[in-house]
C-alpha cells in the first residue's frame, strides 16, 4: 500500500487552480526560500503549530494511504464538476514523493477528478516521467532568472529545474508559471524582463504572478522561527500592473490575489 | 446615481418635531359620527393618510414620504392624541399587524376606482349583513384616504413651483403620476411604482413594520416593458426611479430612530419551471446595492433555471459588503410550502418573503407572525429531572439520568422533553395571539391588499384572506443540539469515557473541576464538517421539530412551520441556559441559525454546505438562515463563479438559503475600535442588514466569529 506524508488537505481552494479546488499539502521540501508562506510544509517529521493568542495548537503530517487521501477529497466531487475544479497536489514539494503522488493521480482521473500538480521541480526528470500519464496540469515555480539566486538563496539546482521546466514544454505538458514576486530578488525591470525571454525561449505561453504577501507570518511565530520577510512591505497594485503588462507582451499573464 | 446620492443627503435632515400619527388619527376619532368600531377606525385612518401636509423632496422622483408625521405639538395636543387613540387598540406583530407582503398586483391591474368598484359590487351582494356593510364602508373610506393622499401629493406639486431647489417640470410630471394613480389605472411604470409607494409609505404611518415589496420585478414588469417599447422609458431611467424609491425607506431610520426591513424579492420561477428573471430584476438588484443603505432587504429566488448571469449579478452586489440579496432556493421553499397541501399551486409559485426569510403567500394571508424555540434548554430537564440548573424553569421529570443505558433511550426521552415544550409553546402562542373581540381589531385599509377580504367583506384577520395566518416557530440551536447529542454519544456510549451522571454534574458546575472532561465533550465531532456520525442529528433535529409543531395550528386553522433562524436571538437565548453536553459554556451563545457553531466548523465552506443540506429542508416552510462570511477578494472576477459554484451545489443538494457577508474581518476589527470612521458600514447580521456600529458588541463579535471562508 503506497502511502503519502501529508501536511493537510485544504477543501474550497480557489487560489490554486481552475474552479473549486481541494488541495494536499505534501510534507517535505528540498528548497529552502526565506520567502517561502508555508513553512510547516518544508520539514518531513511531523509539526505541531502554536498559534500564540488563539490557544490553537494544529498538527501538521499525517503518513495517509493514497486510498484515504482519495476518499477524503472526493467528498467535495459535487463542487469539482460544478465548477470545473479538480484536486491540486502542493507542498512542500510533491515531487519529491513521485510514486504516490502517480497513484493520487491516477486514481483521482479513474474517478473523473482532474489533477493538477504545483511543483518547484528540483527533481530528477524521471519523477514526472512518472506522473505525467496521470496529471492535467503541471504550475511550476519560476523563482528568478539568476542561478546564483537559486544555488546560494534558493539552494536548489537551476540547471535541473530549467531543465525539467524545458521538458515539460517541450512534451506540451499542460503548464502554467507561477512567479512569486519576491521584493529585492526578482522584481526589478532586469530581472523580470531576463524572466520573461528565458521563459519564451522554453516556449512557456501561460505566466501567473504571484505578489508577495505576509500571510505566512503568523505560522513561523507558531513554529518559534523568525520571518525573514516579517517587515518587507507588499508591492503596490500600481507595480503589480506594471509588471503584469511586460509578461503580457509574450505571454497569458494573470495576478493570483 | 447622483439623484441618489443628493436626496439621501435631503433625507437624513431630521427637521423639527416627533413622530406622532397619532395626531392625525386623533382629528378623525374625534369628528366620527359612526358608531361602530371598523368605521372609527377607517375615519381615523382618513385623516391620518389625507391630513397632514405631503413632504416633498427636492430630488424626489417618486413621492411619498413619512416625514409628514413628524409634529411639533404642543403638550395639551399631545396629550389629547394619545388619549384618543389609546381608546383603539390596535393589533401587533404577535397578533397578526405586520410583516405582509401586499396584493399589489391587483391593484396595478384595476387602480383604485377598481377597487373601489369591487367593494361597491360585494356591498349589493352583503346588503343584508351590517357588519360586513360597515366594513366594506370602512375599507371604502380609508381607500378614500390613500387616493385623497395621492392628490394632495399632486396639489402640493403645484403649490411647490417656484420654490427654490424645485424644479417645475419635474414637479409637473410628478403630480400628473399622483393623478393617475389616484384617479385612474396606472398606465406607465412610473405611475404604477408611485402608486405601490404612496401604499407602502400609508402602511408605515399607520405603525406598521416590516411591510414588504414582495415581487416587485414581476409585478412592475408589464408597465416596464410597454414604457421601453414605446420609447417612453429607458432602464436607466427605470433604475433611478427604483433607487428614488427604495432610498426612501432609509427615512424609516432618520423619523423613528431604527431601521425597517422592507423584504423585496426578486428571480423566481413559474410552475411550468422557466425562470421568471427580467431585465427588471437586475435593475432592482443595482438600485438596491446603489442605495446601500439598511432596510431594503433584498431577496433573491434562486431557481435551477436561474440563468448564472443573475447568481453572478447578485455576487457582485454581495461583493460590496451590504449583505444582500438573500440567496433562496426556490425549488426547496416551494416544495416546503405545497407540502401543507393548504395552499393552490400557482399562489406558492408566487410566494415572497416577509420580514429577514420568512416564505409568504403573497397577498392572500394574513400577516406573518413567528417566535422563538430554544432547543438546547431541553438538556436541561432532561438531565436535571425536569429543573434547570438554576432552579428557574421547569420541564417534564423523565427520570434519572443515570438510568439511561442507551443513546436511543436517551434520544426517545429527549423527544418527550422537546414535544412538552412544544406543546408549551402552542399553548403560549395561542393565548397571545388569540383575540377574543377581533371586531374591535379590525384592519380596514390593510384588508383592501389582501385577496378575498373586499369580496367576503370581512377584515383580513377574520376570515377575510383567501388562506387562514401560518405561525413560524424559528427553532434555535441546531448546531448546539448536534454538538451535545454526537458528544453525549462519542463519550458515553461509545468510549465510555464518562457517565451521563458525571456529565450532568460537569454542567450544573458549568465544567469547573471538570476540565479534561470539557476537553473529550470538545474533542468530538463538530456539525459543519461533513461528518455524519453528528449530521444525523441534524437530519433527526430538522424532521422531528417539523413533525412536532405540525400537530398544531394558528386559531384560525393555520400551518405552523419551522424555521432554522434566530436572527440574533441565539445570544440572548444562550444567555439564559445552562452549558449544554458539547462543551459550550453557560450563558455562551447558542449557535446561530442553521449554520454550526462559531469556529468548529473547521474544513471550509464545501463541508459546512455538505452538512447543513443533509437535513430535509422541504420540512421547513418558513425559512432557514446559514451566514457564510468570504473575504473581498472572493468577489473578484475570475472568483466569483466558485462561489455560485458553490450555491449552485448547496441548492442541489436541498439547502435552502445562504446569505453572505463580504466584509473582511480587519474591517470589522477596526470598525469595532474606531466606530466614528464607519457609520456607513452595512453588515448582514443574520435575516437583516444593519449598520455595524449600532449594534451591541455581543453582535459585533459574533460577526466577527462567524468563520471566515476562502
Amino acid at each position: 500500500m503506497l502511502n503519502l506524508n501529508v501536511s493537510h488537505i485544504q477543501f474550497f481552494s480557489t487560489g490554486d487552480g481552475p474552479g473549486i479546488r481541494s488541495t494536499v499539502f505534501l510534507k517535505g521540501c528540498n528548497l529552502r526560500c526565506p520567502w517561502c508562506h508555508n513553512p510547516e510544509t518544508i520539514e518531513p517529521a511531523p509539526q505541531t503549530l502554536s498559534f500564540p493568542g488563539t490557544g490553537k495548537h494544529v498538527l501538521y503530517g499525517k503518513n495517509m494511504p493514497v486510498e484515504e487521501v482519495v476518499e477524503t477529497v472526493m467528498g467535495d466531487l459535487d463542487f469539482y464538476k460544478a465548477s470545473q475544479g479538480g484536486v491540486t497536489i502542493s507542498g512542500g514539494e510533491p515531487m519529491l514523493q513521485p510514486e504516490g503522488v502517480a497513484e493520487l493521480c491516477r486514481r483521482l482521473r479513474q474517478l473523473g477528478v482532474s489533477t493538477l500538480i504545483d511543483t518547484a521541480g528540483n527533481v530528477p526528470w524521471e519523477h514526472f516521467e512518472r506522473v505525467l500519464p496521470y496529471t492535467d496540469c503541471f504550475f511550476y515555480d519560476f523563482k528568478s532568472p539568476d542561478e546564483r539566486v537559486y544555488r546560494e538563496i534558493v539552494r536548489g539546482n537551476p540547471k535541473l529545474i530549467w531543465g525539467n521546466l524545458k521538458k515539460l514544454s517541450d512534451v506540451k505538458a499542460a503548464l502554467h508559471v507561477r512567479i512569486p514576486l519576491i521584493p529585492g530578488v526578482n522584481d526589478d525591470d532586469g530581472s523580470l524582463e531576463r524572466s520573461a525571454a528565458l521563459l519564451a525561449d522554453m516556449g512557456v505561453r501561460n505566466v501567473d504572478l504571484l505578489p508577495f504577501h505576509r500571510m505566512g507570518g503568523a505560522k513561523y511565530q507558531a513554529m518559534g522561527l523568525s520571518y525573514a520577510y516579517q517587515d518587507t512591505h507588499p508591492l503596490s497594485g500600481e507595480r503589480v500592473r506594471e509588471i503584469r503588462h511586460i509578461f503580457e507582451r509574450n505571454f497569458a499573464a494573470t495576478v493570483e490575489s | 446615481m447622483k439623484s441618489t446620492v443628493l436626496l439621501k443627503e435631503e433625507i437624513k435632515e431630521k427637521g423639527v418635531g416627533s413622530w406622532r400619527p397619532d395626531y392625525y388619527r386623533a382629528l378623525g376619532y374625534s369628528s366620527t359620527s359612526h358608531e361602530d368600531n371598523a368605521r372609527q377606525r377607517a375615519d381615523a385612518i382618513y385623516t391620518l393618510f389625507a391630513k397632514p401636509t405631503p413632504h416633498i423632496f427636492k430630488n424626489d422622483l417618486i413621492v411619498g414620504s413619512i416625514h409628514d408625521m413628524m409634529v411639533d405639538l404642543d403638550e395639551e395636543t399631545g396629550r389629547f392624541s394619545s388619549e384618543t387613540c389609546s381608546r383603539y387598540p390596535e393589533r401587533n406583530f404577535g397578533t397578526n399587524a405586520d410583516h405582509y407582503a401586499p396584493d399589489y398586483e391587483t391593484v396595478l391591474r384595476e387602480g383604485i376606482p377598481g377597487m373601489f368598484r369591487r367593494i361597491e359590487s360585494s356591498k349589493k351582494v352583503h346588503g343584508k349583513e351590517e357588519s360586513r356593510l360597515h366594513f366594506l364602508e370602512a375599507m371604502e373610506t380609508a381607500l378614500s384616504g390613500l387616493k385623497a393622499r395621492l392628490l394632495r401629493y399632486a396639489d402640493h406639486c403645484m403649490e411647490l413651483r417656484g420654490e427654490k431647489g424645485y424644479d417645475e417640470g419635474r414637479l409637473d410630471w410628478i403630480a400628473s403620476n399622483c393623478r393617475q394613480a389616484a384617479q385612474g389605472v396606472p398606465e406607465t411604470f412610473a405611475q404604477a411604482l408611485q402608486l405601490v409607494w404612496m401604499i407602502h409609505t400609508c402602511f408605515v404611518c399607520e405603525g406598521r413594520y416590516a411591510m414588504a415589496l414582495g415581487r416587485i420585478d414581476q409585478y412592475l414588469y408589464p408597465f416596464f416593458r410597454r414604457d421601453l417599447d414605446s420609447g417612453i422609458l429607458t432602464a436607466e431611467f427605470a433604475g433611478e426611479l427604483l433607487e428614488n424609491t427604495f432610498i426612501k425607506i432609509y427615512e424609516y431610520r432618520v423619523c423613528k430612530g431604527s431601521d425597517d426591513v422592507v423584504n423585496i424579492c426578486i428571480g423566481g420561477c413559474s410552475p411550468d419551471g422557466s425562470s421568471d428573471v427580467n431585465e427588471l430584476s437586475y435593475l432592482v438588484l443595482e438600485a438596491v446595492g446603489n442605495c446601500a443603505t439598511p432596510g431594503p432587504n433584498l431577496s433573491a429566488r434562486i431557481s435551477k433555471n436561474t440563468p448564472d448571469t443573475f447568481l453572478d449579478a447578485c455576487l457582485r452586489v454581495i461583493g460590496t459588503g451590504i449583505g444582500y440579496p438573500a440567496l433562496m432556493n426556490d425549488e426547496v421553499n416551494i416544495e416546503a410550502l405545497r407540502r401543507y397541501g393548504c395552499y393552490e399551486e400557482e399562489d406558492i409559485y408566487n410566494y415572497s418573503m416577509v420580514g429577514c426569510i420568512e416564505n409568504f403567500i403573497t397577498g392572500k394571508q394574513p400577516p406573518w407572525n413567528d417566535g422563538r424555540f430554544d432547543t438546547p434548554r431541553f438538556f436541561e430537564y432532561l438531565f436535571n429531572r425536569g429543573v434547570s440548573y438554576d432552579g428557574e424553569s421547569r420541564g417534564i421529570d423523565t427520570g434519572n439520568v443515570s438510568d439511561i443505558s442507551s443513546m436511543a433511550e436517551l434520544m426517545g426521552k429527549f423527544e418527550r422533553q422537546i414535544a412538552e415544550g412544544v406543546r408549551l409553546y402552542m399553548e403560549r402562542f395561542w393565548a397571545r395571539n388569540r383575540q377574543e373581540h377581533p371586531e374591535e381589531l379590525t384592519m380596514p385599509f390593510l384588508s383592501c391588499f389582501c385577496a378575498g377580504c373586499i369580496e367576503k367583506g370581512l377584515d383580513i384577520n377574520m376570515g377575510g384572506s383567501k388562506y387562514p395566518s401560518a405561525h413560524g416557530a424559528a427553532v434555535m440551536g441546531i448546531g448546539t443540539v448536534c454538538d451535545s447529542l454526537a458528544a453525549i454519544e462519542k463519550t458515553v456510549f461509545t468510549e465510555k469515557t464518562t457517565t451521563l451522571e458525571e456529565l450532568r454534574d460537569a454542567m450544573i458546575a458549568d465544567f469547573k473541576g471538570y476540565e479534561r472532561l470539557r476537553a473529550l465533550l470538545l474533542e468530538a465531532p463538530k456539525y459543519g464538517n461533513n461528518d455524519d456520525f453528528v449530521d444525523k442529528y441534524a437530519v433527526w433535529y430538522v424532521h422531528f421539530l417539523s413533525e412536532e409543531f405540525r400537530k398544531y395550528h394558528t386559531p384560525d386553522g393555520g400551518c405552523i412551520y419551522i424555521a432554522i433562524a434566530a436572527n440574533t436571538s441565539n445570544i440572548s437565548a444562550g444567555g439564559g441556559i445552562g452549558a449544554t453536553p458539547d462543551g459550550r459554556l453557560a450563558k455562551a451563545p447558542l449557535s446561530d441559525a442553521a449554520s454550526p457553531t462559531y469556529g468548529r466548523d473547521v474544513n471550509g465552506p464545501t463541508a459546512v454546505v455538505l452538512s447543513v443540506s443533509k437535513p430535509d429542508y422541504g420540512q421547513v416552510a418558513c425559512g432557514t438562515v446559514l451566514n457564510q462570511k468570504f473575504s473581498p477578494g472572493m468577489f473578484a472576477d475570475g472568483k466569483r463563479e466558485k462561489l455560485a459554484a458553490l450555491i449552485r451545489v448547496y441548492f442541489a443538494r436541498g439547502g435552502q438559503e445562504m446569505q453572505i457577508n463580504a466584509t473582511s474581518r480587519d474591517i470589522l476589527k477596526d470598525a469595532m475600535e474606531h466606530p466614528e470612521q464607519y457609520s456607513d458600514l452595512v453588515v448582514r447580521v443574520s435575516g437583516f442588514s444593519a449598520y455595524y456600529v449600532t449594534l451591541n458588541r455581543a453582535v459585533q463579535e459574533d460577526i466577527l466569529n462567524r468563520t471566515q471562508q476562502g
